[in-house]
């Protein structure tokens, strides 16, 4: 897909003012966000820190309480169809049909996007290779493990070659081996210049992978930008800590301590 | 040990109280207990003045023990206590765990509720001191019988039950358990005049009166006459096989906690054909056709869509049985009766996007095209539904030797489907529901409210009100024209106006979902149990 001059000059997300809350609990206050173009965005925080709500209000698929979001300019509740042309989702839950077989799940996401039938098998192919899916492809995927489930998400959100993909912790669950597959995959789509948003607990792997990086706490963003500006040539996980804040000095657990003998 | 069992019973009884759903759940449970348990005891001190009281005794124990053993295993997952999984890493001996297990089964409304029914027979059937303290036996070790039974068929399943084909089963017999008492009804209007109902009775009692599950009925029938060495010595059977079951229970436990889960099957038979089937290749390779062929693998593979299609079968064979058990000689226009093979699809038309539930995020963010997914859902249960009352018709037709309608019958079936249809896809959309979780049959979701189900019901009658000018226009013109003339003119204007209702219905959904897709997809996606 080619841009054109006007959606250009966008970044390839923007986020103005997100507000959701579940009846009396905020789960995501006014958060606003720019994702550059062809960047690698890690949204990491702690367990119930508005990460996934956020997600899926970015991708269409929850109604905000306030506030905007464009992708590539176009807004995604003023013009779901243009914005979600352009997007490839993984969500957190993997809710899938799961009395299809993992190559017809492929087949079901591409006509579901109207792709012409040739080019879905082709791609389909090539992803459950490199994904490792081969062998299982013609299996239902309520039998899938739930690594299995990801990679074929995984595979579904890429089958339409989308310019910005939301992954909701991609490496939860995934052997050593796959995820190497994976990163490669990923790191293959944002060199095409492709852009990449996704959250994680895992600061090792952000650490890694991101280029830039959004700390969320309570709802809000305490922290966006470039990650090496972030780390100040410390860990990730030291400057998350300041962010976010130690828990209290504790005593230690003095009976699990055993004598040698 | 035992103590700990028991209260962490109790503690789960009160914890699923105070949810919202754990409440309505108890509380349903409890009516449904009350009233088998006040019917059990009323039948047993009832029968008190009956001549046959002993045999009254017979069924209703057997029935008590028949019942234990075969809910459980379809309500598998449904009691915290009963999958020994959740215990395997605690540091138990066998004999803790089966006598933990079996004290802590012991609580709750079920087992009190037994025990109340049970106990009827002490006012039903005692005559002396001595007939007392058998009969008060008898039902002690009829419900220790019954709650042992129940965890041992449980325990030697468990491998059958934890793969996803038992659990497709249990959906599947579940359904079909839900068609039983109908036919049931059936069969004993036609066999008995309710005049010798007393004696089916005996007859049934008569045949199960040695098998294990009727021993404790009939040790208490025994004591009730005055047969007391008898009632002895079927006591001392109850205990030995509840010593059995005790036996059979641990060693299966053992096995339950130490084997692995099935794997997944990775490689299936047959041909991969696609998503879709090469019988259905005309379907357009796009959305529509997507959302379709979907939708038809799904009947064929999804147990809750199979089990309305085999309630299609059923119940027109139970309307021809019935027109049958009622006149030998049967009017040519019974063929129409296969048209009431389309009803029970009437139910699967009302929350169509519920059957996809939290799955229905794939559709949603692979753009806004609602009017696509209703045309490729209609598409999927025309293709299923109307053939299958096609062969109920034949059928029909077959019987009735009323080949001479099976046209009109053939070609009513898709303009009723389309009035259904019409009717379904807005309340679809206007009245979503999240479907229970396919892991557990018996599991209740929070949202499915009276609202739906009064919303469900709402639009049951309108379907009525819609078709019921054709069932007049039918009537009328069969009644006043040559069948042949009766059948052409039926045939169009049913199908223009079904067609037309489907129409108005489908584009009413399609545009006020548009903007609420995000909206929907909440409704159908069943809470996370919390």
């Amino acid at each position: 897909m080619t841009l054109t001059d006007a959606a250009a000059a966008w970044p390839a997300l923007t986020v103005r003012g997100l507000v959701k809350s579940y009846g009396p609990k905020l789960a995501v206050a006014d958060v606003s966000l720019d994702v550059p173009r062809g960047s690698f965005f890690g949204i990491v925080g702690p367990n119930g820190a508005g990460k996934t709500t956020t997600l899926r209000m970015a991708t269409g698929l929850l109604r905000p309480d306030r506030g905007q979001v464009w992708v590539d300019g176009v807004d995604v509740w003023a013009d779901p169809i243009a914005a979600k042309e352009r997007i490839g989702v993984l969500p957190e839950d993997l809710a899938l049909f799961e009395r299809l077989r993992g190559r017809e799940l492929l087949e079901f996401h591409g006509l579901l996007r109207n792709m012409d039938p040739a080019v879905i098998a082709t791609r389909s192919a090539q992803l459950l290779d490199l994904l490792g899916l081969t062998e299982a492809a013609d299996a239902l995927v309520v039998d899938y493990s739930h690594g299995m489930r990801k990679k074929l998400v995984l595979a579904a959100a890429l089958l339409h070659a989308p310019r910005l993909l939301f992954l909701d912790e991609p490496f939860e669950a995934i052997d050593p081996v796959s995820a190497r597959a994976i990163r490669a995959l990923l790191e293959d789509f944002t060199g095409a210049n492709g852009t990449i948003v996704f959250s994680s607990h895992v600061m090792e792997l952000v650490e890694r992978m991101c280029d830039h990086v959004a700390v969320m706490v309570q709802g809000r963003i305490a922290w966006a930008g470039p990650i090496d500006v972030l780390r100040a040539g410390g860990s990730l996980e030291d400057a998350f800590v300041a962010l976010v804040g130690e828990p209290a000095e504790r005593e230690g657990l003095s009976w699990l301590e055993r004598s040698s003998d | 040990m035992v103590g700990t069992f028991v209260r962490l019973k109790f503690r789960l009884l009160r914890n699923g109280l105070t949810l919202r759903q754990g409440a309505t759940l108890f509380a349903l449970g409890l009516i449904g207990a009350t009233f088998l348990a006040v019917t059990g005891f009323s039948i047993l001190a009832g029968s008190r003045t009956s001549e046959e009281a002993p045999e009254v005794a017979i069924v209703v124990f057997g029935i008590a023990t028949l019942g234990w053993a075969i809910f459980p295993v379809l309500g598998f997952g449904t009691d915290e206590t009963l999958d020994p999984q959740r215990l395997a890493t605690l540091p138990l001996t066998r004999r803790q765990l089966v006598t933990g297990v079996f004290a802590a089964s012991l609580v709750g409304v079920a087992p009190l509720a037994t025990l109340v029914a049970l106990s009827g027979a002490l006012v039903g059937l005692t005559h002396s001191v001595v007939s007392f303290v058998l009969i008060a036996a008898a039902v002690v070790l009829s419900l220790l019988l019954c709650v042992v039974a129940s965890r041992t068929i449980v325990a030697v399943m468990v491998p059958i039950l934890r793969s996803r084909r038992g659990r497709d089963f249990t959906i599947l017999a579940m359904t079909l358990l839900a068609l039983t008492p109908p036919l049931l009804e059936l069969f004993a209007t036609r066999h008995t005049d309710g005049s010798d109902f007393q004696e089916t009775v005996v007859e049934i009692a008569d045949r199960v009166r040695y098998t294990p599950f009727a021993w404790g009925g009939a040790a208490a029938a025994n004591a009730s006459r005055g047969q007391y060495a008898s009632a002895v010595l079927l006591l001392v059977a109850v205990a030995a096989s509840i010593g059995l079951l005790c036996w059979i229970w641990s060693r299966s436990l053992e096995r339950a906690l130490t084997t692995a889960d099935p794997p997944a099957t990775g490689a299936t038979r047959g041909r991969m054909s696609g998503l879709i089937p090469p019988s259905l290749r005309f379907l357009p390779h796009n959305r529509i056709g997507a959302v379709a062929a979907k939708d038809i693998r799904y009947f064929s593979r999804d147990p809750r869509r199979r089990a309305p299609l085999i309630g299609a079968m059923i119940v027109p064979a139970v309307a021809l049985f019935a027109s049958f058990s009622r006149n030998t000689e049967q009017p040519p226009a019974t063929t129409l009766l296969g048209l009431i093979a389309v009803l029970p699809a009437a139910g699967l038309t009302l929350n169509q996007f519920g059957l996809d539930g939290a799955a229905l995020w794939s559709s949603v963010s692979a753009g806004n095209d609602p009017r696509a997914d209703l045309i490729g859902k209609n598409l999927a249960s025309l293709l299923v539904m109307v053939p299958l009352a096609g062969v109920s018709a034949v059928i029909c037709a077959a019987f009735s030797d009323g080949w001479a309608y099976l046209p009109l019958t053939l070609g009513l079936a898709p303009a009723i489907f389309g009035v259904l249809l019409g009717v379904g896809d807005v309340v679809s959309v206007r009245a979503p529901y999240a479907m229970p979780d396919r892991r557990s049959p018996l599991a209740y979701n929070p949202g499915q409210g009276c609202a739906s189900m009064l919303a469900g019901l709402g639009a049951l009658a309108v379907q009525g009100v819609l078709i019921f000018p054709i069932v007049v226009l039918t009537a009328a013109l069969v009644a006043a024209q040559p069948l042949a003339v009766a059948t052409v003119i039926v045939l169009v204007l049913a199908n223009v106006y079904g067609a037309f209702i489907w129409v108005c219905g489908r584009n009413i959904a399609a545009r006020d979902i548009w903007w609420r897709l995000p909206e929907l997809l909440d409704a159908v996606s069943p809470r996370q149990a919390g």
